[in-house]
């Protein structure tokens, strides 16, 4: 079995209502303890989202993903294994119309 | 006991009333707090010297070595497989491109690529192929801060948290602290690209297409949302977000099909006219400047 016929692991949803009326600059990170499936040399710390990630746990490969994104111009979305530890920091600064040239 | 705060609103604004948006400062609201931006070129272990997890960014610095996803795997045995010819693969990158650090293929299953911060080290790994990667390194903390981080003595402005006292606040959680940089935001817009309708052939070449913004700066800037290169092709189709000295970029290169798995011809692939883009924020901050506040 190779990557690309690898087990996804289930996605959760978490949303987060900031009410802003615009899509806000987020910057986020989680914590790879709480994703961790086993892996031999899983490494421990916080690592910027969003990522993509492949882990090997015989006999089966699996691949998971930790990101965000704008559900509309109040909530942003985060999207994590289960029980994954995130810590955002959410802008009162559009993405897009905030500033001058 | 209440601290002061600080407003500046945009120019052409009053302060008063304003929408928090329209401030180019306000310390009611956390202003992130760079204290290192360090460029590395091979993989490296630095000493956290605050002593708690905290943020960083990563942008890679390209080369035409870099790692670049192709995945040539079919769906199904009957489904063509992706055909990747023509000069674009060999002129993907010339060294002078940069992009946010951003492990989006499973294909390379590396997630210690990047930064990973503990309350003791930042790990730095460079991506195969890449001459070198800079962090940028932010004071904020990601769980249990510490109040004993020194920084050197220097004339400064420093705004702690509404209702204690400003010494016993520690430095992550102070809403402006100038001993330390932070992101400064030079402009935003919207980055769009308009792609043809357009057929390619069995086997034929790729075809890349390129939209720019220029930054104004004689720096590659640091900018968001955290877009990057080689996340692989979407059916017969990748899209790249990078930025030199000169412009932002957003480009995709389409790619025809090619045999199947029983080495039959794939035949024509049609593409549809689509127009692509992105909501871009590029900062003053240079991605390649290197300093460390805390000394």
């Amino acid at each position: 079995m190779a990557w690309y016929d690898s087990i996804p692991i289930t996605p959760y949803k978490k949303e987060y209502t900031h009410n802003l009326g615009f899509k806000p600059i987020v910057i986020g990170y989680v914590d790879l303890s709480t994703i961790d499936l086993g892996e031999e040399g899983w490494p421990s710390g916080w690592k910027p989202i969003p990522f993509d990630y492949s882990v090997f746990i015989y006999p089966e490969f699996y691949t998971g993903s930790v990101y965000f994104y704008h559900k509309d111009n109040n909530t942003v979305v985060f999207v994590a294994p289960k029980n994954a530890k995130i810590v955002a920091d959410i802008f009162v600064d559009p993405q897009e119309g905030a500033w001058y040239e | 006991m209440s601290n002061p705060i600080l407003k500046i609103a945009r120019p052409g604004k009053d302060v008063r009333g304003l929408d928090p948006k329209d401030f180019a400062l306000n310390t009611k609201y956390m202003l992130p707090k760079i204290y290192m931006q360090k460029t590395v070129t091979s993989n490296t272990n630095l000493t956290n010297e605050l002593g708690y997890p905290h943020g960083s960014w990563a942008f890679r610095r390209l080369t035409s070595s870099s790692y670049y996803r192709k995945n040539t795997e079919a769906v199904g045995f009957f489904d063509p497989s992706n055909w990747y010819s023509g000069s674009i693969y060999s002129n993907l990158f010339t060294g002078d491109e940069y992009t946010y650090f951003n492990s989006a293929s499973t294909e390379t299953g590396v997630v210690t690529d990047g930064t990973i911060v503990d309350s003791s080290q930042i790990k730095i790994k460079i991506p195969t192929g890449d001459t070198s990667i800079s962090v940028v390194l932010f004071a904020e903390s990601l769980g249990a801060t510490s109040n004993k981080v020194s920084l050197p003595i220097r004339p400064h402005i420093k705004i702690g948290i509404d209702g204690e006292n400003i010494e016993n606040t520690n430095l992550s959680e102070q809403r402006l602290n100038t001993k330390l940089d932070t992101i400064k935001i030079a402009k935003t817009g919207t980055l769009t690209l308009s792609l043809p309708a357009e057929t390619l052939a069995y086997k034929a070449d790729s075809k890349a297409y390129v939209a720019s913004v220029a930054h104004g700066f004689d720096y590659p800037p640091m900018y968001f949302p955290p877009r990057t290169v080689s996340t692989g092709f979407v059916g017969q189709q990748s899209t790249d977000v990078y930025v030199d000295d000169t412009n932002l970029y957003l480009r995709v290169i389409r790619c025809s099909y090619g045999d199947n798995a029983f080495e039959s011809p794939g035949g024509d692939k049609v593409f549809s006219a689509e127009t692509l883009g992105f909501d871009y924020t590029i900062f003053y901050n240079d991605i390649t400047e290197e300093f460390n506040l805390l000394k």
